[in-house]
């Protein structure tokens, strides 16, 4: 791995100035912008250590997202015991999904995660008594600990800014480790890895429900963030969103999901201003990336540098 | 529970596996011959649906109905096969992704066009009169879709393994570098079977609306239903689409009509039995 010290720098001088200097819907639009990003690395961890394309990544968003709107509301249990509960809540689920797709390779992957996760959405429908259906849950808000208001939008980006840094972080680690080697072994050379005597699913199954956990992470915040929890952050059009940030960023390196949220944030916020049909845009936005660069930018740019780098030994 | 709720609850979730193995079929084709899932197949269906729609009202006439959504969905799926799908042939994942793409960009379109109220058929008045089965009184269009799925599969087999061309089919999804050494045209026949899958999908729109009527969000549970059919028959089998559709169909419909809140729970049951036990499906082939 390339040494990634001043992006790190660079990114925490970011999102100490970002809630200082910007406005409100600026805040607003980072605290959205960091859930997505936790979600994107979710995805990226499976897409980029062992190709495995995931659309239900979202789904075990939605479910502890559920899990801290029913809890939390309809049986008012205290935020200390919502939260864990809700992160278990969506292991479990990607413990039994990760049981189920363990065997499965790219395209049966994609189809099988695209099956459970609408399945997931089609369930936050159709189980009205619990999930109140399409109007979803509201009034979901966050705790007062030690007398600080973590409902004030900068207060609760900072405190998603200091875990989804620690998140990039700990994935930076599971990159560099052991693991994170045998899980590229894996996606290069399945067989050769087994043969070496690695156990394959036993990996594969941990680093989905790694993956899993996440994304749970990130549904805690998604809920707090929105208040209310409604199924269609389970939608398919979500997993996609989710899916073409990191496509678009590029979902092989560590960074390159939360460039690709950023940037797919902020063309929305831009596009918004002449339409509503931000599906569309992410329909396009994909498309053009699968055709022109399936890498994503982060590798675009890894290249550039690489170039400028040999050059510059070269004419010395 | 009696006997009567049970007869309707078995001939409901028989025309809901005609109507899955009408949705599936094309999808498992093309799977079986390309490697393409067409995650598009959801958005196919409503377009097909849309414009069928659009034609029976103007002409009075199902059948042309049918066809118009039939040929408009053909049309989508072979532009989008030979302008962007053969520019990542071979690389399955970069195919499925970009079907991905189509299919909600396409269903953005139709909901920009047609609002998000929901559509459904308008049936000539003696297609909506129930029909004597012997046992109970059933509407003769759900007896019709029974039949043309039937119809359709016994096409679709003949076509299979009868004639020279489902032979050459066989032989491109066998092997495809020996078929076209052999001079069969494989890069054609790809364009045709995928021609038949996306008029399947669009047609098989059309007749479903008078099942369940045309909405925001039916291209996603389609496409979902399909493939929970395919996963479950195995990929790329038409025996398999078959099974699925019955197994998925039934189940959904005694589900519905005794344990509605837990229909979705039941419909992904088999599902994960066979995940559990078979993961390449009922009749499909491991690679």
């Amino acid at each position: 791995m390339r040494n990634d010290t001043p992006i790190i720098i660079g990114l925490i001088a970011v999102l100490l100035l970002w809630p200082l200097v910007m406005g409100d819907y600026a805040v607003s639009q980072g605290n959205r912008a960091m859930i997505y990003a936790l979600m994107a690395l979710s995805f990226s961890v499976l897409a980029g250590r062992l190709g495995w394309f995931s659309l239900c990544q979202t789904s075990f968003a939605g479910i502890s997202g559920y899990t801290v709107a029913i809890l939390g509301v309809k049986y008012g249990w205290p935020a200390g015991a919502v939260i864990p509960t809700a992160i278990l809540v969506a292991v479990a689920f990607a413990v039994v999904f990760g049981l189920l797709t363990v065997r499965s390779r790219k395209v049966s992957f994609l189809m099988l995660t695209l099956a459970l996760g609408q399945m997931v959405w089609a369930l936050s429908f159709q189980w009205v008594d619990m999930t109140g259906g399409y109007n979803g849950i509201s009034g979901i808000r966050m705790p007062m600990v030690l007398g600080i208001n973590f409902n004030d939008d900068r207060i609760f980006f900072a405190l998603l800014a200091v875990v989804t840094l620690l998140m990039f972080l700990g994935v930076r680690r599971l990159y560099q480790s052991r693991f994170g080697l045998l899980l590229l072994g894996i996606q290069e050379n399945e067989e050769r890895m087994r043969a070496l005597g690695h156990p394959v699913y036993l990996a594969r199954f941990v680093a989905f429900v790694l993956a899993g956990a996440i994304a749970a992470v990130a549904g805690v915040f998604l809920v707090f963030d929105m208040g209310i929890m409604s199924p269609s952050p389970l939608g398919l059009d979500h997993a996609v969103w989710v899916l073409t940030a990191a496509v678009l960023g590029g979902y092989r390196t560590l960074w390159g999901p939360a460039l690709g949220v950023v940037i797919l944030v902020a063309l929305e916020a831009l596009v918004s201003q002449f339409t509503d049909r931000h599906t569309m845009v992410i329909g396009l936005v994909l498309l053009l990336c699968i055709l022109l660069m399936p890498r994503g930018l982060a590798e675009v740019f890894g290249q550039f540098r690489n170039r400028k780098a040999k050059s510059a030994t070269a004419s010395s | 529970m009696n006997l009567d709720t049970f007869i309707f609850l078995a001939l409901n979730g028989l025309t809901l596996a005609a109507l899955l193995f009408i949705m599936a079929s094309g999808l498992t084709l093309a799977f079986g011959l390309m490697r393409v899932v067409n995650l598009a197949h959801g958005a196919f269906y409503l377009l097909g649906g849309y414009i069928g729609v659009h034609v029976v009202h103007a002409t009075d006439s199902l059948v042309l109905g049918v066809l118009a959504g039939g040929v408009v969905a053909m049309v989508g799926g072979v532009l989008m096969e030979r302008l962007l799908l053969q520019r990542v042939r071979g690389l399955d994942l970069s195919e499925a992704l970009l079907t991905i793409a189509v299919g909600l960009i396409i269903a953005d379109a139709l909901l920009v066009a047609y609002g998000g109220r929901p559509i459904s058929l308008p049936l000539p008045p003696d297609l909506r009169m129930p029909m004597d089965l012997g046992v109970m009184m059933y509407p003769t269009f759900r007896v019709i879709i029974m039949a043309v799925a039937v119809a359709l599969g016994l096409v679709l087999w003949i076509v299979m393994a009868r004639t020279r061309i489902g032979a050459a089919i066989r032989a491109g999804v066998d092997d495809r570098e020996t078929a076209m050494a052999q001079g069969i045209n494989v890069p054609l026949l790809f364009a045709g079977v995928f021609a038949v899958a996306s008029f399947l999908a669009g047609a098989a729109g059309v007749i479903g609306t008078s099942y369940m009527s045309l909405s925001q969000g039916l291209d996603v549970r389609v496409l979902m239903l399909s493939l929970v059919v395919i996963i479950i028959g195995g990929m790329g089998s038409l025996k398999g689409a078959a099974v699925g559709a019955l197994i998925t169909g039934m189940v959904s419909s005694f589900a519905t009509g005794y344990l509605p809140q837990f229909a979705l729970f039941f419909l992904f049951l088999p599902m994960t039995l066979i995940l559990v036990f078979r993961p390449q499906g009922l009749f499909g082939r491991t690679t």
